[in-house]
């Protein structure tokens, strides 16, 4: 239950989204009844293996589920009171970059090769606010400044092959940030980054986040950029929320038997003279494929708690704490 | 932040291509032809003022008998050299005007096909295919035939009958362009459709979009020339075409009256030819180290 108080604060409201896509096997549903809230301000950490979702989660709030194959077939993403799925394409042009903007995983190849860097940063601003050029281009070398881009001037003039990874994704965010959108969506946004770069990444949205007060939705299968950034966390896996948890939840009492398989998935650096060197844990099996998904919970043919009931019908959402939702039959008691 | 790293040295890409583009022999070649017949051309007819289709002698003067008529006359007594250099021109003119017509629709066709997919894609492609299984050449006959066989319907028939390869060139650049990350992310900063095919990917599918423009100059000139040959060229305007097509029943008595411009419209092909070869080197990066 969203008490009413809450809900007014809500920034963006995903609700019961179902995303079809039409594969040569049939039918495969890869969202299925995705729904969660974001706050003004609040960074929200998408995490999941491949496939799970996460990607199509952020391009539905985008507008830009890949049509056909895809089809948005049923759900609500409320924006500001406004339900984005049934804008119009202009409305919806205006929303993207101005209110919810977007960062890619590949900074070599989100860059268009053959445009100056100044001019991809001024590319939003003068098709979301009147300004002129050269004011334009003055705020791009504002912006590059502000994401900590050294000689801003000289940059803006230059092609994103001069740059160096790091540089191309803070090239990104600076773009994505332009006309100060109240969302930013970040699908890994570290992925392709040396772990040093990444830092430095993760630090300068935060820092960002604190200067403008803007939203961050962060998709990555990187527990230890969760850990860093993100205040509440979904948990996705075949295109279903299994569990939504502020950080410390998850990574300390996860509820989901994937979620904690996940958990133990990750490698623990400091070890001392005293610990053993354990083997990594795994989750056995593999991600079903989601055009033969049967009735029961999607997790459970992997699942080492599973009850007689999971193969069977699917487990519906359970408050198991404040703030705390697993769908799993195995907290149907509490 | 470490301020020497990120200087690294500056190099303008379309410097770039023209180094490279100098480097292959046979480029240089071809590019020294091709500004040789411009050059001719332009200045040839304004230095040599002698109207080609005037009688300047007597019919078959072999070259170098008469000074007056230096590269000898055809069967009607018309000054070859006059002609070489006004055909020039007529020739040069068609083929330009040909390859612009020719790339505006397949780039048009082949824009909206590739960006847009699905329906618009099937219909486009199907159109593209009707065109291409008629024979190119007897289309553009057909369609001067039909006309006023001026310069300019020329060029438009030449145009009409030829741009399909440029389209499906155009389709699958945009077919693969459009999925990269920087059109996506584009697209989730707001840009419409039509700035996302003319802003965002067109001038990353230009590379082989210069090769095959330049090497359907070479195509336009043999068709105007094959047009001409057949008699359905402008009459009133002279070209190498029309000269060799003029001349074609005298070939046994006066060979200079087809050699030279036979000659002509095989430097005038080849020199694009290699120039559309060194442009694909010098664009490719794959073939760059060869």
């Amino acid at each position: 239950m969203i008490d009413s108080r809450q809900h007014e604060s809500t920034l963006l409201e995903v609700n019961n989204l179902n995303v079809d896509f039409n594969t040569r096997e049939g039918i495969a549903r890869v969202l299925n009844g995705v729904s969660f809230s974001l706050q003004p301000g609040e960074v929200l950490g998408i995490v999941g293996e491949s496939g799970c979702g996460k990607s199509m989660t952020a391009l539905s709030i985008m507008g830009l589920v890949p049509n056909p194959p895809g089809k948005v077939v049923g759900g609500k993403i409320i924006y500001d009171g406004e339900n984005l799925l049934e804008c119009t394409p202009e409305r919806m042009r205006k929303i993207r970059g101005n209110h919810i903007s977007m960062i890619f995983q590949e900074p070599m190849t989100a860059l268009n090769p053959v445009i100056r860097i100044g001019d991809q940063i001024t590319e939003s601003l003068l098709l979301h606010q009147k300004l002129s050029h050269d004011d334009a281009i003055d705020k791009a070398t504002e912006l590059l400044r502000e994401v900590h881009v050294p000689l801003p001037e000289k940059r803006i003039h230059e092609f994103p092959h001069q740059l160096s990874g790091g540089m191309r994704q803070r090239v990104m965010i600076a773009i994505a940030l332009a006309c100060e959108p109240s969302i930013l969506i970040a699908d890994e946004p570290t992925t392709a980054l040396d772990v040093t770069v990444q830092a430095q990444v993760f630090d300068l949205l935060l820092e960002l986040r604190q200067e403008r007060k803007m939203a961050i939705i962060l998709i990555t299968h990187d527990m230890g950029a969760i850990a860093e950034m993100a205040g509440r966390v979904l948990v996705m896996y075949a295109g279903r929320v299994i569990e939504t948890a502020t950080v410390d939840d998850i990574l300390q009492k996860p509820e989901h038997p994937y979620t904690q398989g996940l958990i133990s998935c990750v490698p623990i650096l400091h070890m001392g003279s005293d610990t053993e060197r354990k083997s990594l844990n795994e989750i056995p099996g593999i991600v079903p494929s989601l055009t033969s998904l049967g009735h029961g919970c999607a997790f459970e043919p992997r699942c080492q708690s599973r009850l007689p009931r999971c193969a069977i019908d699917m487990p519906i959402t359970f408050d198991t704490d404040t703030d705390h939702k697993t769908a799993c039959w195995l907290f149907e008691q509490r | 932040m470490n301020k020497q790293a990120e200087v690294i040295k500056a190099d303008n890409p379309a410097r770039e291509v023209w180094r490279l583009f100098l480097r292959n022999w046979s480029a240089r070649l071809g590019l020294f032809i091709m500004v040789l017949i411009i050059l001719v051309s332009i200045f040839g007819p304004g230095i040599y003022a002698v109207d080609p289709f005037s009688i300047r002698g007597a019919p078959f003067t072999p070259p170098g008998v008469d000074s007056n008529v230096p590269w000898g006359t055809d069967h009607v007594g018309r000054d070859i050299l006059a002609g070489m250099l006004g055909g020039g021109r007529a020739t040069l003119a068609v083929g330009l005007s040909a390859a612009v017509m020719t790339i505006t629709i397949g780039l048009v066709v082949g824009a909206f096909s590739g960006y847009y997919g699905g329906l618009v894609d099937e219909i486009l492609m199907r159109i593209t295919e009707f065109f291409q299984v008629l024979p190119s050449l007897i289309l553009a006959m057909v369609l001067v035939a039909l006309f006023t066989p001026s310069l300019e319907m020329i060029a438009i028939a030449i145009g009409i009958a030829a741009w399909q390869s440029t389209a499906r060139l155009t389709r699958g650049e945009f077919l693969r362009l459009r999925e990269l990350e920087y059109v996506k992310a584009s697209r989730t900063i707001g840009a419409s459709d039509s700035r996302l095919m003319w802003v965002i990917i067109l001038p990353n599918a230009l590379p082989p979009l210069i090769i095959s423009a330049t090497l359907i100059i070479g195509v336009a000139i043999l068709f105007e020339a094959g047009l001409s040959f057949l008699g359905l060229g402008d009459p009133n305007v002279m070209s190498w075409g029309l000269m060799i097509g003029s001349s074609k029943e005298y070939i046994f008595d006066s060979w200079w009256a087809t050699a030279f411009p036979g000659t002509a419209i095989f430097l005038a092909v080849l020199s694009v030819s290699l120039i559309g070869d060194g442009l694909n080197d010098a664009l490719n990066p794959k073939l760059r180290n060869r």
